[in-house]
């Protein structure tokens, strides 16, 4: 019986032996971490949100936080870093905890009560943390949960996030007064988009009104925003005109006329009233359904002040009586957009 | 005989077969690819002061925003007001009665050959007589994208785009203000009639 119970005691002492040598049991590794500075730069103060997932079922008394140049081995605080004044924001997953900062590079939050499953998903904010100095530099943040209150005993599962500060990159642009416009036959979405730049009739007949249509866009950021005119001369071959629609009317078969309005007309069917979403208009001389116009130098359309872009579809007609002259008949138009005064 | 029909059927078939997508080619216009015309002009409004016999620069940014290369005409004109919202009334041609005129004042830029989205700053001088007449003068610089040539009917399409520029000539100036009409409405109330720095006046 002595002999059993000298083995029992020589086996125990062995066993505290070998224990002892092996050091603290390996906690399980947090998993899905990483943490999110608010700001990379060097020396800035910034919030360092903390992201991880637990891998062991446990009620977690504290949480340390060790910043570090090395992810491994003894724990070299990165110069300049201070986390003396951080305090402890939003929590998730397991709240209820507060913020101990009394050790630079080291602080640790403690007070949860509550036992957390494994698998669950943690986020803390450290905020007023100071960067270390340098740029560029990569330094460590060994995250450990612990059973105990005081940021050291009883580690349950811990992982190292590497971060590191970034020379803070500056973007400054002007974004001066402009004016943008175009003109063409046909637009998809912006001025980039914009194709054509002549509208073939075919052949005119005193039975049938010929059409065509046009589009531009306008868009300004100036304060009392833009005015588009119209400039050119009517149909013309050589001496031979199509006259002008000098008063707004309706098309009509076997007259000679030429005019255009900024509308979706029904007679004939053509055109489309203007789109976008700037507060661009016609003008009431180029704005009526199915009425028709055009003098040389006269305003077509108007944004009263800063406008997106708005896109006017002109539509054309063409009429020729029975006696009018053969020949080709062409013109060219102006556009003309500036701002207003 | 059959041989020789089937030959030409044959034939026949794959003439149709190699032809008939061009023939629907020819049937359907090809949507146009020429690219329209459009310019980007930055600032739209410059507004600058100088002495008669000084001559002022100042500068315009001119942009081509399609995806062709356009060549855009230069172009100064005088300016009056349309309405009474601020709307320009561009003066084309020369009218030596106009005492606000600035054309003549604006030396020649050029035509402006511009490339895809390339943003060109073009400098200007406006050379204002020693005989200048004190106070404002205005004019627009315009600059046209070339219409294309036409041999068919219709219609050659061209974007223009221009800065108004504001040149105010120091020297003593005698400004008139006239009231031309007044009213006033039965139901107004007096706040509404005047506004209420002028009803401080005494």
């Amino acid at each position: 019986m002595k002999t059993l119970l000298q083995r029992i005691s020589i086996t125990a002492a062995l066993m505290l032996s070998i224990l002892s040598l092996a050091g603290p049991v390996a906690a399980a590794p947090l998993t899905t971490r990483y943490v999110v500075l608010s700001s990379s730069a060097a020396n800035a103060v910034a919030d360092y949100t903390a992201h991880f997932t637990t891998a062991t079922q446990a009620t977690i008394g504290s949480i340390k936080f060790e910043f570090c140049t090395t992810a491994t081995g003894s724990c070299t605080t990165p110069v300049g870093l201070v986390t003396t004044s951080a305090t402890l924001g939003a929590q998730t997953g397991d709240p209820g905890f507060s913020m101990v900062n009394t050790s630079n590079g080291a602080p640790y939050i403690n007070g949860g009560t509550t036992l957390v499953n494994a698998g669950t998903a943690l986020s803390y904010v450290l905020s007023g943390i100071t960067n270390p100095t340098a740029d560029n530099t990569a330094f460590y943040i060994r995250i450990s949960t612990y059973t105990g209150n005081d940021g050291a005993t009883g580690l349950i599962d811990s992982g190292t996030v590497a971060v590191s500060t970034a020379t803070a990159l500056s973007f400054t642009g002007v974004t001066p007064e402009i004016l943008i416009f175009c003109v063409g036959t046909s637009i998809t979405t912006d001025c980039s988009s914009v194709s054509g730049n002549n509208i073939n009739f075919g052949q005119f007949s005193p039975l049938a009104t010929s059409t065509g249509t046009s589009v531009m866009q306008a868009s300004t950021n100036a304060a009392n925003g833009y005015t588009v005119s119209v400039n050119g001369t009517t149909l013309a071959s050589g001496a031979n005109t199509i006259p002008g629609m000098a008063s707004t009317a309706a098309s009509a078969t076997g007259t000679s006329q030429f005019g255009f309005n900024l509308r979706a007309n029904t007679i004939p069917s053509q055109g489309a009233n203007p789109g976008g979403a700037g507060i661009g208009n016609f003008v009431a001389n180029y704005g009526t359904i199915n009425q028709y116009r055009f003098n040389d130098g006269e305003t077509v359309a108007t944004a009263a002040g800063p406008s997106d872009p708005n896109t006017f579809t002109s539509s054309y007609i063409v009429n020729i009586k029975g006696s009018q002259a053969a020949g080709v008949y062409t013109t060219t138009l102006t556009y003309v957009c500036t701002a207003s005064f | 005989l059959k041989k020789t029909f089937f030959n030409a059927s044959g034939v026949a078939v794959f003439l149709f077969a190699s032809f008939a997508p061009l023939a629907a080619m020819a049937a359907t216009p090809t949507p146009s690819t020429t690219p329209g015309q459009g310019l980007e002009i930055s600032p739209p409004v410059i507004q600058i002061t100088g002495d008669p016999g000084q001559t002022v620069t100042t500068q315009v940014r001119l942009r081509d925003i399609t995806s062709g290369q356009l060549v855009a005409k230069s172009e100064v004109n005088d300016f009056g007001a349309q309405g009474e919202s601020g709307q320009p009334k561009l003066i084309f041609g020369s009218d030596a009665n106009n005492r606000f005129s600035l054309k003549s004042w604006v030396q020649p830029v050029g035509d402006v050959t511009l490339n895809p989205g390339e943003l060109r700053t073009i400098s200007l001088r406006i050379v204002i007589p020693r005989n200048a007449e004190p106070g404002g003068h205005y004019g627009v610089i315009r600059f046209s994208a070339l219409p294309p040539g036409l041999n068919s009917t219709g219609v050659s399409l061209s974007a223009s785009i221009g800065t108004l520029v504001l040149l105010r000539v120091s020297g003593n100036v005698t400004e008139k203000l006239q009231l031309l009409e007044t009213f006033y409405r039965k139901e107004w109330t007096s706040r509404q009639f005047l506004p209420e720095r002028s009803r401080d006046i005494r």
